[in-house]
């Protein structure tokens, strides 16, 4: 895996909202992300880890740095070649209510990135395509003609990975996909993009906050805490060695669903000092890197 | 021991364009006086219509088709609706998801929690006003004094959360219902909150009812815990005995779903399929469909609750003398064996 090419090289990315220009969601951040990898980003509400994705498919303005995709700059990109930047980089979204189209079909939605990239050859190519996805995706051909109301959350879910697979994308952003399904349907959802990143040999960006479910999907993960990565690693090394203490009181703070350890469990308090503001993300061990003062 | 409340055969349907949905099917269980009782499932299988049922909050379209539940030994579907006021709050509190929906947001939250402390017992406005800062206070808000004077949007959502259970609080009562209390919350604020419910539990002595769907959450604040599946209870028990030693099949795919820290097979264990509707039920174990354990019976007749010790019940077939022995899934045996090693290690150096 390590000698990978980065398809995603990220240098101190930065993003103001025009609120509050002093203090930006997302503060010089810089990781690359491994073509084939999935790499796990997570911290609580508003520590910027949205932001984040959505500034990698250029979804946000990227206000401050360097995106590089597959060695090209993507920072500024405009017109015709962000087109054909966005036909390569997808995201799904967290709620698959509010992300489908309540007016159109489930063809039409599945195949929106098909007709905006102008992929099929003709109508029956197009259609080919659409029930190609479905199938792998796991919805029954009669799904076609039908509106998202009449689906459950886990299939609209697997809409929303059919319509971001449509454009036969190398790199998707899978922000917070499960965590508005229900348990036993959060496991399909994951089995479906694994399958789907190894036949595809996708790139993924997963965001969410199931500490459990991160640490099972990524190879490496990065701990985001006020806009700012304070620790990043192996997906394994984060959880068993964690170094810096707001990891450390995030994975103290994981419910697991066993009694005995539930019943001994410590919490570890977070408490950041004003001495922490001002440091760097160093290499504390190959590929580990934990925000020092 | 009395329970404190007890739920008998309870039944709740609702009248919707589409037909009659059955929510509730017929089930049974009692609260113990200081226990926490959590009641698990996926959303639709009935955990919320129970505890609106419990506190007569349910639509106009909802019918109480049979059942009672008695409190302290009283029927309160039998209750007028002035009689439940006083209960409600009172006796029996409840606390939902989304702290921001339960609160005032033009109201001093100060004055929001006098005012639940004033419906339930004569006191003066200056005793009021005392007793909500004290219970600002025990719900681990700083400053009290100050903070009495703020609005809801000056608070973030745990400490809104922290609000809320102050309010239920406010005339002692005997029950605290938590419905989904922490989901739409952090994990490290969600710990924070599971905290505070189990430290005043152990001061006033409440039962709790919780409602999740978060098995992890299950495992740190329940004594017991209820399985609900499609509007019934498909296994209870305490909760070492539902997370050791689960027996029904849906139990065991829940369970085996999660990945825990350790977990690094290549797919996960998955319960195909989805949950069935409720409307028009089909005959036989509501189950069965997306159960690779499924036997035959199940598409005859709906198993009856099993006993299979004197606290854990599960209503499978393959609890009946004449059922196949099977196998659970594998990381389900390896949660019982790690379960007994630990035990008898208990045992020997004790």
């Amino acid at each position: 895996m390590s000698e990978a090419k980065h398809l995603i090289e990220v240098s101190h990315l930065t993003h103001a909202y025009p609120g509050s220009p002093a203090k930006p969601a997302v503060n010089d951040i810089s990781f690359f992300i491994r073509e084939g990898e999935t790499f796990g980003l997570v911290g609580e509400s508003g520590c910027g880890k949205t932001t984040t994705g959505r500034m990698l498919v250029r979804l946000l303005d990227i206000t401050g740095g360097q995106v590089r995709f597959d060695g090209q700059d993507i920072t500024h990109l405009a017109g015709k070649d962000l087109l054909q930047f966005r036909r390569q980089a997808q995201i799904i979204f967290q709620d698959p209510y509010a992300s489908l189209d309540p007016r159109k079909k489930v063809r039409d939605i599945i195949a929106e990135g098909i007709d905006i990239h102008r992929l099929a050859q003709s109508r029956a190519d197009r259609d080919n395509q659409v029930s190609q996805l479905m199938a792998s995706v796991g919805l029954r051909p009669e799904h076609l003609t039908r509106y998202p109301h009449e689906f459950s959350g886990g299939q609209r879910q697997r809409i929303g990975i059919a319509r971001a697979l449509a454009t036969q994308p190398r790199f998707i952003v899978c922000d917070e996909p499960i965590s508005a399904l229900d348990v036993s349907i959060q496991a399909q959802v994951v089995n479906l993009l694994k399958e789907e990143q190894r036949q595809r040999n996708l790139t993924y960006l997963f965001i969410a906050h199931d500490l459990s479910m991160v640490k099972y999907i990524s190879d490496r993960i990065a701990v985001m805490y006020r806009g700012r990565i304070v620790e990043m690693g192996q997906a394994n090394e984060i959880y068993d060695h964690p170094l810096h203490p707001y990891t450390q009181s995030l994975i103290s703070a994981i419910p697991l669903p066993d009694p005995e350890t539930e019943r001994t469990r410590r919490r570890i308090p977070y408490q950041p000092s004003a001495q922490e503001e001002e440091g760097a993300l160093q290499e504390v061990r190959p590929g580990h890197y934990v925000w020092r003062a | 021991m009395e329970p404190i409340l007890q739920v008998n055969h309870l039944s709740v349907s609702f009248d919707t364009y589409a037909g009659k949905v059955e929510a509730v099917r017929d089930i049974s269980f009692n609260l113990q006086p200081g226990e926490t009782l959590a009641l698990v499932g996926e959303s639709g299988c009935g955990k919320s219509v129970t505890c609106r049922t419990i506190m007569r909050l349910l639509a106009r379209n909802a019918n109480i088709d049979q059942g009672s539940v008695l409190f302290r030994g009283d029927d309160l579907l039998k209750k007028s609706n002035r009689e439940m006021r006083a209960i409600r709050g009172g006796k029996i509190a409840m606390i939902f998801q989304d702290p921001m929906t339960s609160l005032d947001p033009t109201m001093q939250i100060g004055r929001q929690i006098a005012e639940a402390v004033t419906l339930h017992s004569r006191v003066s406005r200056r005793d009021a006003k005392k007793r909500a800062v004290q219970l600002l206070h025990q719900v681990g808000i700083e400053n009290p004094e100050k903070r009495y004077r703020q609005y809801p949007h000056e608070f973030s959502g745990g400490q809104r959360q922290r609000i809320v259970i102050a309010i239920a609080l406010a005339a002692n009562p005997d029950i605290l219902i938590a419905d989904e209390p922490t989901t739409a919350l952090d994990v490290t604020m969600q710990a924070q909150i599971l905290d505070l419910i189990k430290e005043i539990q152990k001061a006033t002595g409440t039962s709790v009812i919780f409602i999740t769907h978060d098995l992890g959450v299950v495992a740190n604040v329940a004594d017991r815990v209820a399985v609900m599946y499609a509007g019934r209870i498909i296994e209870i028990g305490t909760a070492d005995e539902v997370f050791y030693d689960p027996r029904h099949p849906y139990t065991w795919g829940l369970l085996a779903s999660m990945p825990t820290l350790a977990t690094d097979s290549e797919t996960l264990y998955a319960i195909p399929g989805t949950p069935p509707t409720l409307i028009h039920p089909a005959p036989g174990d509501a189950f069965a469909p997306r159960n690779a354990y499924a036997l035959e019976a199940d598409r005859i007749a709906d198993p009856p609750l099993f006993p299979v010790s004197a606290t854990h019940l599960a209503a499978t077939w393959l609890l009946d003398p004449r059922a196949p022995q099977v196998q659970p899934p594998e990381s389900i045996r390896l949660r019982a064996e790690e379960y007994r090693q630990k035990q008898s290690a208990k045992g020997a150096s004790l």
